[in-house]
């Protein structure tokens, strides 16, 4: 990844987006943030801190996407009289 | 702009790995392996693009399901979310496991997480749920296909991590 490919990136609101072409339309399929990987991209090395802090930031947006998930199928299943799924504690 | 982005963007999951294994890590505590320290952040970035693209998947079936419920059989329908469902409940278990162990990714925390990701990878092609999206009639069905062999891949991915 050279520095354009990051200046092109930079553009999209400082979102990294993994995204595929249907039909000749560009369809974003991931946005995270891009600012930590532009800087370990850039430098080559990243702080122990630094990289603790950028995957708790991870693990964090994760755990609430995945929570969000849950409640939003739990939600559908009970329309349907489905029981609901579980929804694990987070540490 | 379109044109060269296109090739761009498909290569922003391998970036988030590629990023977390080149990377060198500075400032160790004593003690702690560097490729211990790579290896976890690679396998939280991993999880988090799992995490995105399960809430993206669920959010446009339910969202397309709600404007014409023709669209999705109803059993597919079902079985759709099952699967996201529990696609979205390892992950929070596997989220623990990487939470307990920040910046470790000895056997103990590889062996954890194979027990969980394996067995959704294996749920996830038993309900072939690429087939479902590849299969449908409907266009924004289509569209979601690539979506959820990101979430295939990145699980993958994951368990390449720790195996």
């Amino acid at each position: 990844m050279g520095s354009n490919a990051l200046d092109i990136l930079n553009e999209a609101n400082h979102d990294l987006v993994l995204a595929t072409e249907v039909a000749g339309v560009l369809v974003p399929v991931v946005k995270g943030v891009v600012t930590d990987v532009k800087q370990m991209m850039d430098v080559n090395t990243i702080t122990y801190t630094m990289a603790i802090k950028t995957g708790m930031q991870n693990l964090d947006d994760a755990d609430a996407a995945f929570s969000d998930v849950i409640n939003k199928v739990n939600a559908e299943r009970a329309k349907a009289g489905l029981t609901p799924l579980q929804m694990p504690s987070t540490s | 702009m379109r044109r060269f982005l296109f090739p761009l963007v498909l290569s922003g999951l391998l970036m988030i790995v590629i990023a977390g294994c080149q990377a060198h890590v500075t400032n160790l505590p004593q003690g702690v392996p560097e490729n211990e320290v790579r290896a976890w952040i690679a396998a939280t970035g991993a999880v988090k693009v799992i995490a995105d693209s399960t809430k993206g998947v669920t959010d446009s079936v339910i969202a397309l399901n709600a404007a014409d419920p023709k669209v999705i059989p109803s059993d597919d329908y079902q079985k759709i979310l099952l699967v996201l469902g529990k696609t979205a409940q390892t992950g929070i278990h596997v989220d623990n496991v990487l939470k307990q162990a920040p910046s470790k990714f000895g056997d103990g925390t590889k062996q954890q997480i194979l027990a969980e990701i394996q067995p959704l990878i294996t749920q996830m092609q038993a309900a072939d749920l690429e087939g479902i999206f590849s299969r449908s009639q409907s266009p924004r069905m289509q569209a979601e296909l690539v979506t959820v062999q990101t979430i295939t891949q990145s699980a993958q991915l994951l368990l390449a991590l720790v195996q």
